[in-house]
């Protein structure tokens, strides 16, 4: 097995082995989450998800030997499309939020943000928050996510415990992934 | 106002969730929710594969490009390119542009302001055998 980094990575015709061998479900949920991350990107999720397998064939993304295959799959497309929305974003021209006379050096990030993209990211949320106007708690746990809650938290929050709870957010996903794909829930 | 890092940060743990909860469904349930939300598996799984699998092509030539490429470097630097790079570059976007809805160009082809000068000069040259330019 080679080595990247001082990591055993899989070879080539590994990784070809490893998602040759992927099931009907794996394939499944493949799609899932390619959907899931190319929300917003700009990107069809076929192509997300090519340019995520070409990198692995590549070599321009490693995966190590202890990693599954999935697993890695998932980790490159997340990071390929954060890059994506990272990009559109430096591509945006940006009007300065601070107000004249404001001492804005000691806080720079806030100037990174216009008022533009502020105004699209509270839309977005209030969209999303909106799809779950029916059902108060998947709500509370849409909002307990976006805050930043750990699982703990969230169960705390909603009061939902085991199979509840995993049931809430499997609703949550495919709601989601209805309005990425431009779908009524 | 919302942060940006902490805008970012919030959907990414969404994100991240979704991902999770994707990862952690049983196969019976994610089958049965795909044919009730999608369409069916099987057709997927014979999409994705095939997918997959032109990936595999594209990824070889890509290795057989990049060989030629170290090739045509060489000449490069030892006899200077065939055509001024710009004007190489120039008509490699023209083709690209041409092919843009292609899906069997792959988006790292599809940038050319990404590519090195052999790296053009190769691709024109395969685009050549393929039949795509004169």
């Amino acid at each position: 097995m080679p080595v990247h980094n001082g990591k055993r990575i899989r070879t080539r015709d590994d990784v070809e082995a490893a998602v040759r061998a992927f099931s009907v479900p794996d394939w499944s949920r493949l799609d899932q989450l390619a959907k899931s991350f190319a929300f917003r990107t700009g990107w069809g999720f076929e192509d997300l998800l090519q340019e995520a397998i070409m990198r692995t064939l590549q070599g321009t993304r490693n995966c190590p030997t202890n990693v599954d295959i999935m697993k890695h799959l998932v980790d490159t497309m997340s990071s390929i499309a954060d890059g994506e929305r990272e990009k559109a974003h430096n591509q945006t021209p940006h009007e300065p939020t601070a107000q004249p006379g404001v001492d804005d050096a000691k806080d720079p990030p806030s100037s990174e943000w216009s008022a533009e993209e502020n105004l699209v990211y509270e839309a977005g949320r209030a969209e999303i928050l909106a799809m779950f106007d029916d059902d108060p708690v998947a709500r509370d746990l849409v909002e307990g996510i976006l805050a930043g809650f750990d699982t703990e938290q969230l169960k705390e929050l909603t009061g939902l415990q085991g199979t509840a709870y995993n049931t809430k957010r499997t609703l949550i996903r495919r709601r989601l992934l209805k309005l990425s794909q431009g779908r009524t829930p | 106002m919302t942060e940006r890092k902490e805008a970012r940060k919030s959907l990414q743990g969404l994100r991240q969730v979704m991902a999770d909860n994707i990862l952690e469904t049983s196969d019976e349930e994610i089958l049965a929710q795909f044919a009730e939300d999608v369409g069916s598996p099987d057709v997927n799984a014979a999409g994705m594969r095939a997918l997959f699998e032109k990936t595999v092509l594209l990824a070889n030539k890509g290795r057989l490009y990049a060989a030629r490429a170290g090739v045509a470097a060489i000449n490069i630097s030892s006899a200077g390119s065939p055509i001024p790079i710009a004007e190489a570059r120039a008509r490699l976007r023209q083709v690209l542009d041409a092919h843009a809805l292609d899906k069997s160009f792959t988006l790292a082809a599809r940038k050319e302001s990404e590519l090195s000068d052999a790296d053009v000069l190769d691709m024109l040259e395969a685009m050549r055998e393929l039949g795509l330019l004169d």
